[in-house]
């Protein structure tokens, strides 16, 4: 009996011993662990266009889940040399919580910034802003405000712990700003400082029925943008770009290589034309190893280069979410006689003749899917190639190879663009929703034989610029979209003739009440032809 | 006997007391994979969707936190009766778009506030939204309620406010 109960009083008390490490252990691991999870934002999140001695406002949010209260924020912010700050820019937000005093340590570009708050949980929130930072814009120039994920804090009510109240700091999102030249008004060039010139930006639209006024904005200086560059790109074969700059730019500097790719797709106020040039190929040592180059499939007289993914070979067609870079190459034709020809005529809803300067084809791709007896084939960067504004709206016109399809009759056309709806046409001058399955289509395998089928009386609808959860178009227009757009609208979102910004859905070249009028009349005909 | 057993049996219960503690204490709090602790509840809705019964019932809207809305696409599901109308009440603006669709058995309303603060909503403030014309003729299990296709879009982050809303079971006579 004794030889039997002390190993086993000795086994009980090892695992005794154990489980009380283990629960220790355990204790500590979780001790000082984070009891929600928030996400620390600066709002807005799109470039800030501001001009040199303007205050260029930015808020730090922050969204914390489970419920959990905010009652304390530290953060460090950094910014480029183009803006200052200094203390009395930094305002926090008292109507969350937090006390009128926060600590600000401002040095190289950077603040850290601390909020806290006494105040009990029923007056905390969860969301919302807690500083809002006024830089003041020095110089001309763009680059990045950006929070420090790492040395972020957040702290919050914890109705389990008076101790842990740590909140993991989980997302950071940042913003950017753009500095333009100074304010300095002026009624003719020589009223401006060498290498600026006088500009006088266009009268803002105005929706019908809104009561806006029509007052021509005052003409401003701002740096003249006279100078040609033209350079072989360092990334792509047989690629030329061309682009003015401005007086104290750097040609040599590559467009692809020193502003993002979205420089290309003219988002910038300076628009990159690509042009082919056989002569032209790029440093080893820059050029892209995984690049593909083509005549387009899909666009007559079109050159293409996309960058393929690692897992594609340049057979396989790129994707409508990679970016694809576009020249005139006469001799590129699309091979009709094997495949269908689909020749269209379509308008996108609202792009007026006379106030579509930022409407740009290669910027408004289409996306074309096909239909006939249960055969289906999608074409994306579907780019038409003749652009009509003799009318009041803007028509585009173009002929498409379906390569992959082989039906000629009973075929459905289905259409979108980049912040449009999918429409459906089936019949030649359709003017509303086509209420039935299938389509009534007939092709031929000629470009010339295929008739022009006018879809123009039911235009494309516009609206659809984010998504529910996330930042990208998600196929409807709600109340996100709106509010998207009327984010836009508030600052009057403006670019220069020919670029391109999401949430203008007509062409103007600014966001504004237009684009809002848009987006509602879109919403009240897809609800009805939906509900 | 007793000398035999007592002490094993006395340790063994602490054993499994120091366990079922330990088992206790985790299963208050979920973890992830990296050890933080992650909701333990359903996540309480900011925004509360109730209704005002009546001959009419009002869909009401209130909320925990002062809120800021820049949009509200509003689905309100019924079933086991007939919906012969909605009206809004004048506290929201207009919709952009208000139908009763008896094929999908839905209401939909699209409010879009045009105002660059968007609609606030004090703690504590209710508001009327809308108010629905039901047939008298209602069966057994009627009832109203949002649909999960709702959103509430925050005027400030464009994100989607949390909501939580009660269903309206309807008897045979409204109160």
């Amino acid at each position: 009996m004794k030889k039997t109960t002390i190993p086993l009083l000795i086994l009980l008390m090892v695992t005794l011993f154990g489980g009380l490490v283990l629960v220790k252990q355990n204790q500590d691991t979780r001790k000082g662990a984070s009891f929600a999870n928030t996400a620390l934002k600066l709002i807005p999140n799109t470039t800030i266009e501001r001009r040199v001695g303007e205050v260029v406002p930015v808020k730090v949010y922050y969204y914390t889940e489970s419920g959990a209260k905010v009652d304390g924020v530290q953060t460090d912010v950094c910014w480029g040399s183009h803006l200052s700050l200094d203390e009395s820019g930094v305002v926090v937000n008292t109507a969350n919580g937090f006390n009128s005093s926060p600590i600000v340590v401002i040095k190289d570009n950077c603040a850290t910034l601390v909020a806290t708050s006494q105040q009990a949980a029923s007056n905390l929130k969860t969301t919302g802003e807690v500083f809002a930072l006024n830089f003041k814009a020095l110089r001309e120039g763009q680059g990045p405000i950006t929070i420090k994920k790492e040395s972020s804090m957040v702290t919050g009510d914890n109705p389990a712990s008076a101790t842990d109240k740590e909140i993991a700091v989980t997302t950071v999102e940042n913003t950017t700003y753009k500095i333009i030249g100074s304010t300095q008004t002026c009624e003719t060039d020589a009223d401006c400082p060498p290498g600026y010139e006088c500009y006088q930006p266009p009268m803002p639209s105005c929706a019908p029925g809104e009561n806006c006024l029509q007052v021509m904005p005052p003409k401003y200086c701002r740096p003249m943008l006279e100078k040609n560059c033209d350079r072989c790109s360092i990334y792509f074969d047989h690629m030329r770009l061309a682009w003015q700059a401005q007086q104290n730019e750097d040609c040599s500097k590559d467009p692809l290589i020193d502003f993002s790719e979205k420089f290309l797709s003219s988002s910038a106020d300076t628009k990159v034309t690509i042009i082919y040039d056989a002569k032209c190929m790029p440093p080893p040592e820059t050029r892209k190893p995984n690049q593909c180059s083509r005549c387009s499939k899909v666009n007559d007289q079109q050159y293409t280069w996309w960058l393929r993914g690692a897992d594609e070979t340049c057979d396989d067609d790129p994707s409508s979410a990679q970016t694809i870079y576009r020249a005139y190459k006469e001799d590129c034709h699309l091979s009709s006689g094997q495949w269908p020809v689909l020749n269209y005529k379509v308008q996108y809803a609202f792009v007026k003749s006379d106030y579509s300067q930022c409407f740009v084809p290669e910027d408004w791709p289409l996306q074309v899917i096909v239909l006939s007896g249960g055969v289906t084939k999608a074409y994306n960067n579907v780019v038409p190639s003749k652009v009509d504004k003799s009318g009041d709206f803007v028509t585009v016109q173009g002929s498409l190879i379906l390569e992959g399809f082989d039906r000629t009759n009973n075929v459905a056309v289905f259409m979108k663009g980049p912040k449009h709806l999918q429409m459906k046409y089936a019949v030649d001058k359709q003017a509303n929703r086509y209420g039935k399955a299938g389509g009534e289509l007939t092709l031929t395998k000629s470009i010339e034989t295929s008739p022009v089928y006018d879809f123009t009386a039911y235009p494309i609808l516009s609206g659809d610029v984010i998504g529910k959860n996330s930042d990208s178009p998600d196929g409807v227009v709600d109340g996100y979209d709106w509010a998207e757009v009327k984010r836009m609208a508030k600052v009057l979102e403006t670019v220069e003739d020919g670029g391109y910004i999401e949430s203008d859905l007509d062409g103007s070249c600014q966001v504004n009440s237009n684009d809002l009028y848009q987006l509602r009349k879109t919403l009240e005909e897809k609800q009805g032809e939906l509900y | 006997m007793k000398n035999k057993y007592f002490l094993p049996v006395v340790l063994l219960s602490l054993v499994v007391i120091a366990v079922s503690l330990f088992s206790i204490t985790n299963q208050k709090k979920i973890t992830d994979i990296d050890g933080r602790m992650v909701a333990t509840q359903p996540e309480e809705g900011i925004v509360s969707f109730s209704w005002q019964k009546g001959e009419k019932p009002i869909l009401l809207m209130t909320a925990s936190e002062e809120v800021s809305i820049a949009a509200l696409d509003l689905y309100i599901g019924y079933k086991n009766l007939e919906v012969v109308g909605v009206s809004n009440l004048g506290e929201l603006p207009e919709p952009a778009f208000q139908k009763v669709s008896s094929d999908n058995s839905l209401v939909v309303l699209n409010y879009l506030i045009s105002e660059d603060d968007g609609f606030k909503i004090y703690p504590g403030q209710s508001v009327k939204i809308a108010e629905l014309d039901i047939s008298s003729e209602i069966t057994t299990g009627a009832e109203l309620f949002i649909d999960e296709e709702t959103n509430i879009v925050d005027n400030n982050t464009i994100k989607g406010l949390p909501y939580k809303s009660e269903n309206l079971v309807i008897n045979s006579s409204l109160e």
